[in-house]
């Protein structure tokens, strides 16, 4: 009896511990799937620099905190102006005679006709007592010398200079496109894509703080795109560059609806020359194109191998196969019907029917919010509630 | 042996337990950075989430605490990621109750994917709960106290999919150690809010057609930011919600009144300017007006007033001076009916 107990209970163990090992791997690769496909989703990499932070970025010549880009009395303390070249400063090899420059042969050495502060020298010092750090403190209008006898970098006439909190934003859509940009949820500006669709413009005199920027593009068809927002904090009397955003393509279908076994069109615009991924409902493999060079793509699709009399979706992105890391973010999830049936459209969060989702429509929600108002019902579950106000937001369009 | 099956069993379960935690679920959880105060300091308690790569957009958040441990006396949203709000943060005290809560709930249009490279700050907070300790008549014997606050089962998190799909979510409370000093107390929050001078940000009003929202009244739409100290209230005034017509020049009381967005005019007939007030918690104030358009009835109205006024005014200009030409063929007819009997006298 107790040899059956133990040859059993090694049994359960030895099984256990496989049983184990097996879950353990299976969790694993699980994680680390989901972990991948995680990565896969997020794909545009938007960043941000900050041109006053005293780092310099890649993008950035400079960076020394202030960037004022005022006059300075020597290399060591030059200013450096917007982060994109420094400012003048005696020592750079060009005469400022405004700023009280008699001389200025690129460096801060005495002894050579031209002492440290970019005065003439009528006798060259040759040798001892050399070039001290103590400046002249030059001529009035020269600003203040700090305790080092060299005027700091921030200080000009005894005021301390703060620089503008200001916002550079770059980014790519769809040749022609105009581009919506939201402040907090607020139509901010409208912009509009180059022939090779970028888009850079600057937002002055911005407040301090932690900022949500969302973009959405409509091409040269009138079609819109997803609005792609980023969130981040605005530094003070900094510069703050936000740069690599990719708006996701547009995508319409035509015809809404179709009867199972006919073709229908994905089209839209996305980045020139990318190659553009429609996933229907939830496969795997999409359909893809490549985009045309001012960005238009369109896709034929057999709706044979769909579900008749039944709703799907499609969605897609971009891929530039030149650059791996430029991937966009899904375009609009878009439904169409398969079948002949009369049946409605689908979601719909311009609750107002005045061809935008804003402020207006999220005053309807709010209004009928925990009601069963199929006003604002928006995913038609009998109830007004957080669901809906989440569909709503990703519909925005200030 | 049977300690060994013991073994083999709980390294089953937790494998089957365990591991299905460690894929990525949106984390809300409350910052413990710091985590001992001082009893009688106030301190913030920020509520941030970390989105593990997915997209969100819609939150809400119940955070559960011990009211007689410790107090919440605001929440500071200066620093949110949310931008809109479908409740405003509610602090319920709930005094002589087992727990205090604070429920909030708001979304960010597009989205928030999580901290964009590059950016200095960590730019994930919800909201920054105001803490400060509740002095108990046995803590001055006590070294230091311990208090839990807890992110309550109401939490929940939306992804940015368009379908308005719960995100699998993961919560953190914090352990706050409160301890007794006899120094002055230190007033973080206080301190903040006096340096807040910016006021909130510039924003829009919107009227809202009664019908589109299953009403037959007229209401506004608002909402703003403030990047400091976060928005305290909003006020609402309308210029002169009484009058009609062309009797302009007799303004009506008009008065500053709380509101939220949406807010019901008084003046359903949209013959008042109407000015919005966003206040922040140090009492910045940014004002905004709107004038309503004028209703095609009311500039027909107006039009009828206008010509009815011009219409009397020519009425009397015209019996004035047909009043003035008769009275003097009247004095012509007498003149020369006296000449005649003077002649016929003679």
């Amino acid at each position: 009896m107790y040899d059956t107990l133990h040859v059993n209970s090694r049994w359960f163990v030895q099984i256990s511990l496989v049983l184990s090992f097996y879950l353990f791997v299976f969790f694993y690769i699980g994680a680390r799937t989901d972990s991948a496909q995680a990565q896969y989703i997020a794909t545009t990499t938007v960043s941000l620099t900050v041109c006053g932070d005293s780092i310099v970025a890649p993008s950035e010549f400079c960076d020394d905190g202030t960037n004022s880009g005022l006059y300075a009395f020597s290399i060591a303390t030059r200013n450096c102006s917007s982060c994109i070249a420094w400012g003048q400063y005696c020592g750079d090899g060009v005469i400022q005679p405004f700023e009280g420059e008699e001389c200025d042969d690129g460096n801060n050495t005495a002894g050579d006709y031209c002492d440290v502060s970019c005065q003439n020298e009528s006798d060259p010092v040759t040798e001892g007592g050399g070039g001290g750090s103590g400046g002249s403190g030059g001529g009035g209008g020269r600003g203040t010398p700090g305790d080092d006898g060299i005027p700091d970098a921030s200080v000009d006439g005894g005021i301390e200079y703060l620089g503008e909190t200001n916002l550079n934003i770059a980014g790519r859509a769809y040749p022609g496109a105009t581009i919506t940009v939201l402040r907090d949820g607020e139509v901010e500006r409208v912009v509009e894509a180059d022939s090779s669709a970028n888009f850079t413009f600057s937002l002055t005199e911005q407040t301090p703080g932690i900022t949500t920027l969302g973009f959405w593009a409509a091409d040269r068809a009138g079609r819109r795109s997803i609005t792609y927002a980023a969130t981040f904090q605005v530094v003070q009397n900094a510069v703050t560059t936000l740069s690599g955003i990719l708006i996701p393509p547009t995508l319409t279908v035509t015809p809404e609806k179709a009867p199972q076994g006919t073709a229908i069109s994905f089209a839209g615009s996305a980045l020139p020359s990318t190659k553009v991924q429609a996933y229907v409902d939830k496969a795997d493999k999409p359909e893809e194109t490549l985009a045309s060079t001012n960005g238009e793509w369109t896709i034929s699709y057999d709706t044979t191998k769909l579900t008749n009399e039944a709703f799907h979706t499609v969605k897609a992105n971009y891929i530039d196969e030149d650059n791996i890391q430029l991937k966009s973010g899904y375009s609009l999830i878009t439904n169409f019907y398969v079948g002949t049936r009369d049946v409605g459209t689908g979601l719909t969060a311009d609750l107002n029917n005045d061809g935008v989702v804003n402020l207006t429509d999220f005053s309807i929600l709010l209004f009928n919010w925990n009601t069963t108002n199929a006003v604002a019902d928006i995913n038609k579950d009998g109830s007004v509630s957080l669901p809906d106000f989440s569909i709503l937001l990703f519909y925005w369009t200030g | 042996m049977q300690r060994l099956c013991y073994i083999s069993l709980f390294l089953v379960a937790g494998c089957i337990g365990v591991f299905p935690y460690t894929t990525y679920a949106v984390q809300i959880f409350l910052d413990t950075t710091e985590n001992t105060h001082n009893l009688s300091d106030t301190f913030y308690i920020p509520v941030r989430i970390d989105t593990q790569g997915e997209c969100i957009n819609a939150v809400t958040v119940e955070v559960a605490y011990n009211p007689d441990e410790i107090s919440i006396q605001d929440v500071s949203t200066g620093e949110s990621v949310l931008t809109l709000w479908t409740q405003f943060p509610l602090i319920q005290k709930n005094e002589g109750k087992e727990l205090g809560q604070v429920l909030f709930e708001g979304g960010i249009p597009g989205g928030y994917c999580g901290r964009v490279i590059g950016d200095p700050g960590q730019t994930n907070i919800l909201a920054k709960l105001v803490v400060t300790g509740v002095r108990q008549q046995e803590f001055a014997t006590d070294t230091s106290k311990v208090s839990q606050v807890v992110l309550g089962p109401a939490t929940k998190a939306y992804l940015h999919d368009g379908s308005g799909t719960e995100a699998p979510l993961t919560l953190a409370g914090s352990t706050l150690v409160l301890t007794y000093s006899s120094s002055s107390p230190n007033n973080l929050w206080l301190s903040d809010v006096k340096q807040d001078v910016i006021a909130p940000e510039l924003f829009e009003i919107t009227l809202v057609e009664g019908p589109s929202v299953g009403s037959n009244k007229h209401y506004i739409a608002f909402n703003t930011t403030d990047k400091q100290s976060g928005v305290d209230h909003y006020e609402v005034l309308e210029t002169d919600p009484d009058r009609f017509g062309f009797l302009t020049w007799t303004p009506r009381e008009s008065y500053w009144v709380i509101a939220s967005s949406p807010y019901e005019l008084r003046d359903q007939n949209l013959h008042s300017k109407i000015l919005v007030k966003a206040v922040d918690k140090n009492g910045n104030e940014r004002i905004v007006t709107y004038t309503p358009p004028m209703s095609p009835f009311v500039v027909l109205t107006q039009s009828y007033t206008a010509l009815l006024l011009v219409g009397v005014l020519v009425f009397i200009v015209f019996l004035v001076l047909y009043k003035t030409i008769r009275r003097k063929r009247r004095n012509d007819v007498l003149k020369n009916s006296a000449i005649i009997e003077d002649d016929h006298g003679q």
